[in-house]
């Protein structure tokens, strides 16, 4: 009879009904998270339709109608932030809102004192809270889904990105929501769950910023892109995560699905986090408030043993907090720092006593742990800062590496740059693993040693663990002396090369009908800015050249890196399908081509004719140089004001047009276009006293002459100085 | 039967109910007094399984009460601040009741609420103070439990109101072995209603007695001799307190009406009569041979 009676479904009826507030919200909500959007669209559907039709708009009906269903797609997609926001609202308070009679002693009494046990309350309760929003938001996305559909926008919505949507946005209602249930049950009253909520979903993320901090400001090596510290801010707080986590890869954020991985088990794979974070925190819910005493309502915090582990914590990130506040008030000073970490400790254990006895008289209450706490804070930030966990000599053991990678501004096999600390792009095979092994040992060792002669380089060092960690260092001051033929050895190795080189990793699309990609071939003669001296629209032919390029550039790797290009080849090249948006987009790039890469050399002049060039006075009109002291220049400057700099630079400028001068001062000299393209270790002189040379050169095709102004470099120890001398001599 | 044994609970670092010891018996209504701050209210939580003692037990018919589903449908509390929902009106409240209590009888419910002269369908929010007591009681007395627990449940109720109560409690316990356990700080309105009564003082219960235990061992007498006495009249009595107004004695003394009539006889006063005793005079003359001024522990 009794068990008949109690009626689970009535009660969370009862549940319903008695927060009819909380539906209202949560409809419309849901309404403003979907609904409004979708309108706002399709209002500007209307708009980009009727100015689709007037001849010379930019788009299309078609195309507007593309980009409308992709926007809407946006806004039913697990990537739309206004639903996302509404339901983290809606779970916070409708969690509060369900337990929030444990804050209250009259309500604690009438509810405890009935018949039935803790365990189907909670789970009365929290049923109910889930049922005020998430029927809702199904019952608004239905309705927004035949509107889509009935107004013909529904054209991307597919059933992947629904299930993506729905899934995913309910995971983290759920996550949510037991944060807030959990919070309100761990606390006595509503104030400090609001408190405590906050302080669950920012302060974890907040403490890892700060602890990035502390590591900029004391660790040498420290690599500010770690990916595991931003895994862990976004793991840290389940709000953080929700917010950061996208459908598509293409944001900086945590990618839940791409766009083909929905359907795999490793894109489902992502939700695990919610959904284990659910459970755990759910069933630690369940046995608080099972074990919650009822005579603790009104009290702070309603478990006497969670208190100070509670307040420790806060402490210690009050601590760190104030420590950085005072550091970037006192600029740096280190007394700030030790000030404001000592007093945030002090302040903080003041505050929370204060809270927990809700009694201004509790300000020394424990005053030893206060003690202890502060001491602790400074030998944590001490033991930071001395680095006694040894973060600027840790090399992670090279059977522990899964993948590796260098970042060096310098030592970079072309000027076009890869993302080098992608995991994606990391190097996998032990002889790379190894090299990148050695030399981290080599940096650690050496980094900042400011007694080894010649120039001192910076680059950063990114392992991917077999464990799925990540971890990276910076080697800011390492002689390059004493890296320099490991780094060559790394760089010019076949593996590296092809999997950073933009020539070997380039993708060439198939040439259509208006000849978008194509390979444009210039010389010495031919700098940019001129027509090049020939261009290549066979899809065969650019491959050809491409793949001679790549056996060239491999066999002659060091030379790529130490000499000056004599060819350089421009592809513009239509790129398949972006995977964020599907589109295509026009990449370009400028591959060199050097003197030891006969093969392609020989290719080229046979399918163009164009063959490297020397500069000489048949291809150069002129050369002018600029040659003065410093000093007089700025006195000059200060008589005269910046408008009399042409006057100036016209005074110090001579101009040659002599054929056998032009071809003695062209000798070595190579164009600023091969200069800023060639390989990293070949060097150019050093202009002294404020020397510029630039050449006139002259590119003929056909009928046509082509004429443009480029500045001329020599390499080390090739200058013509003593010709330069005489010539402002004779002037 | 209720049994609690060595009860003990304690809020932080205040002792609110101190190793309790006592019985109550189905059938009997005990009354459970104390001055503000003495535990009632901790201790009727304790029985009400709201409160989960920290020491010793709380059994009702052997079974612990405390997360106990099938006993806690025998037994409903009321609070001293009794909690509605917002909005509500006394239906709402007696349905979700009915949800709860298997035996919940809707008939008497009616005719409670009619003889009260309580609208079913107003919103709680505008009763007053007395008529929100007076819904509490009879959805507690039409829940149809076996035990009611009352927490200053006549506080802020009319005279004819509490008469009524006191007199639906009395039914209940004739005819179907209702036992209430009511608290209060007032003596005066649990004399004509208790048959069992403790008190209750800073958690530890001082004395648990029935109460015509009490009354039938404790006699006043009023009397004037006729001449001085030589020595002690009362020797041989026990008195428990003793007044002298001249020739005139009032006296508080342990023992049956015919001990006492006797000694009068052997006495031989002018006048003498046998007064009734109220409740606070036997807790007042049981307290001051326990070494308590009662005065002091109830006001």
């Amino acid at each position: 009879m009794t068990s008949k009676n109690f009626s689970f479904k009535s009660l969370v009826r009862h549940n319903m009904t008695s927060r009819m507030w909380a539906i209202a919200l949560s409809v419309l909500g849901c309404l403003a998270g979907l609904l409004l959007p979708i309108f706002a669209i399709q209002q500007n559907y209307r708009v980009q339709l009727e100015l689709a039709a007037e001849p010379d708009y930019v788009f299309t009906a078609a195309d507007v109608l593309k980009n409308t269903q992709n926007n809407i797609a946006q806004v039913i997609s697990f990537d739309s932030p206004f639903i996302k926001l509404v339901l983290i609202v809606l779970a916070t308070l409708c969690g509060v809102a369900m337990f929030r009679y444990l804050h209250d002693r009259r309500q604690v009494d009438f509810y405890h004192a009935l018949p039935i046990s803790r365990g189907k309350l909670f789970a009365v309760n929290y049923i109910s809270g889930v049922l005020l929003v998430l029927p809702f938001y199904l019952i608004v996305l239905v309705i927004g889904l035949i509107f889509v559909s009935a107004m013909g926008l529904g054209g991307q919505i597919t059933g992947a990105l629904l299930a993506q949507s729905i899934l995913g946005n309910i995971a983290y209602f759920l996550l949510n929501y037991t944060v807030a249930v959990l919070c309100t049950v761990l606390t006595g009253n509503t104030i400090i769950t609001v408190l405590l909520g906050i302080w669950a979903q920012l302060g974890i993320p907040v403490l890892m910023v700060m602890v990035q901090c502390y590591q900029a400001m004391f660790y040498e090596t420290f690599s500010s892109a770690v990916p595991l510290m931003q895994t862990l801010v976004l793991y840290g707080s389940p709000m953080c995560n929700y917010l950061a986590t996208m459908q598509h890869s293409h944001t900086m954020s945590v990618p839940l699905f791409t766009s083909t991985a929905m359907d795999t088990a490793g894109g489902m794979a992502i939700l695990l986090y919610p959904v284990v974070l659910t459970i755990v925190l759910g069933v630690l819910s369940y046995f608080l408030f099972v074990r919650r005493k009822s005579e603790n309502t009104g009290m702070a915090v309603s478990f006497r043993r969670v208190k100070a582990p509670i307040k420790w914590f806060m402490c210690i990130f009050s601590g760190f907090a104030f420590s950085l506040i005072f550091t970037a008030i006192f600029t740096g000073s280190s007394g700030g720092m030790w000030f404001g970490l000592v007093f945030g400790v002090v302040l903080c254990h003041m505050v929370v006593e204060i809270i927990y006895d809700f009694d201004f008289k509790a300000l020394l209450h424990h005053w030893k742990q206060m003690i202890v706490l502060a001491i602790l804070a400074v030998v944590v930030v001490a033991g930071i800062k001395n680095d006694v966990f040894g973060y600027d000599s840790y090399i992670p053991d090279v059977d522990d590496i899964a993948s590796a990678s260098i970042e060096s501004p310098y030592y970079n096999i072309d000027w076009n740059y890869n993302y080098q600390d992608d995991i994606k792009n990391q190097l996998t095979d032990a002889e790379s693993i190894e090299k990148i092994h050695q030399l981290a040992e080599l940096s650690v060792a050496n980094n900042g040693d400011l007694e080894v002669e010649g120039s001192s380089h910076t680059y950063t060092i990114y392992y991917t663990l077999k464990n799925g960690n990540r971890v990276s260092r910076r080697y800011s001051e390492v002689p390059q002396k004493v890296i320099e033929n490991q780094m060559v050895d790394l760089v010019t190795s076949e593996q590296y090369l092809k999997q950073y080189s933009t020539l070997q990793t380039l993708q060439i699309t198939e040439t259509n009908e208006e000849g978008v990609t194509r390979l444009e071939v210039r010389n010495s003669a031919a700098p940019e800015g001129t027509l090049p001296q020939a261009t290549l629209i066979s899809r065969n032919e650019i491959q050809e050249v491409i793949d001679q390029l790549r056996a060239d550039q491999i066999a002659n790797a060091e030379a790529h890196l130490k000499e000056f290009p004599v060819m350089q080849l421009t592809i513009e090249n239509e790129w398949a399908e972006r995977p964020e948006d599907n589109r295509g987009a026009l990449y370009s790039a400028d591959l060199m081509v050097y003197a030891a890469d006969t093969d392609t050399l020989t290719l080229i002049k046979r399918l163009t004719g164009v063959e490297p060039v020397e500069l000489t006075h048949e291809n150069v009109n002129s050369v002018e140089i600029t040659q003065y002291d410093e000093q007089e220049y700025y006195d000059y400057m200060n008589q005269y004001g910046e408008y009399g700099q042409d006057r100036f630079i016209e005074a110090h400028t001579i101009t040659v047009t002599d054929p056998a001068t032009i071809d003695a001062l062209l000798e070595s000299a190579i164009t600023g276009t091969m200069s800023s393209r060639s390989g990293f270790l070949a060097q150019t002189a050093s202009y002294e006293n404020s020397l510029a040379i630039s050449a006139m050169i002259e590119n003929h095709q056909g009928n046509e002459t082509w004429a443009t102004k480029e500045s001329l470099f020599y390499p080390e120890g090739k200058m013509p100085t003593e010709l330069i001398n005489q010539l402002f001599n004779a002037q | 039967m209720i049994r609690t044994e060595k009860a003990t609970k304690q809020f932080g670092t205040l002792l609110a109910v101190d190793h309790v010891d006592t019985e109550i018996h189905e059938g009997s209504v005990f009354g459970l007094i104390g001055s503000n701050g003495a535990g009632k209210s901790t201790f009727l939580r304790m029985l009400a399984g709201i409160l989960a003692p920290d020491e010793g037990i709380v059994r009702i018919d052997e079974q612990e009460v405390y997360e106990n589903e099938e006993i806690k449908k025998r037994c409903f509390y009321i609070s001293d601040e009794q909690f509605f929902f917002p909005n509500s009106t006394p239906d709402d409240m007696k349905n979700y009741y009915k949800t709860f209590y298997p035996n919940f009888d809707e008939a008497r419910y009616r005719m409670l609420m009619d003889g009260f002269g309580l609208d079913g369908n107003r919103k709680i929010r505008t009763f007053s103070k007395g008529m929100k007591k007076q819904v509490s009681v009879i959805c507690g007395l039409s829940a149809c439990t076996d035990y009611l627990f009352c927490d200053e449940t006549f506080d802020g109720l009319d005279p004819v109101a509490r008469q009524t109560i006191k007199g639906l409690f009395a039914g209940d316990v004739a005819d179907r072995g209702l036992t209430p356990v009511i608290a209060s700080h007032n003596l005066r309105e649990l004399e004509d209603i208790c048959d069992h009564v403790g008190l209750l003082h800073r958690g530890g219960i001082l004395f648990s007695r029935d109460l015509d235990d009490m009354k039938l061992g404790l006699h006043k007498v009023q009397l004037i001799l006729r001449q001085p006495p030589e020595g002690d009249p009362f020797a041989g009595i026990e008195v428990l307190k003793r007044e002298q107004r001249g020739s005139l004695y009032t006296i508080t003394a342990r023992g049956t009406r015919e001990q006492l009539e006797e000694r009068m006889t052997v006495l031989q006063p002018a006048f003498y009569e046998m007064l009734p005793l109220t409740l606070e005079e036997i807790f007042i003359s049981e307290t001051e041979v326990a070494g308590y001024d009662l005065k002091k522990l109830l006001l």
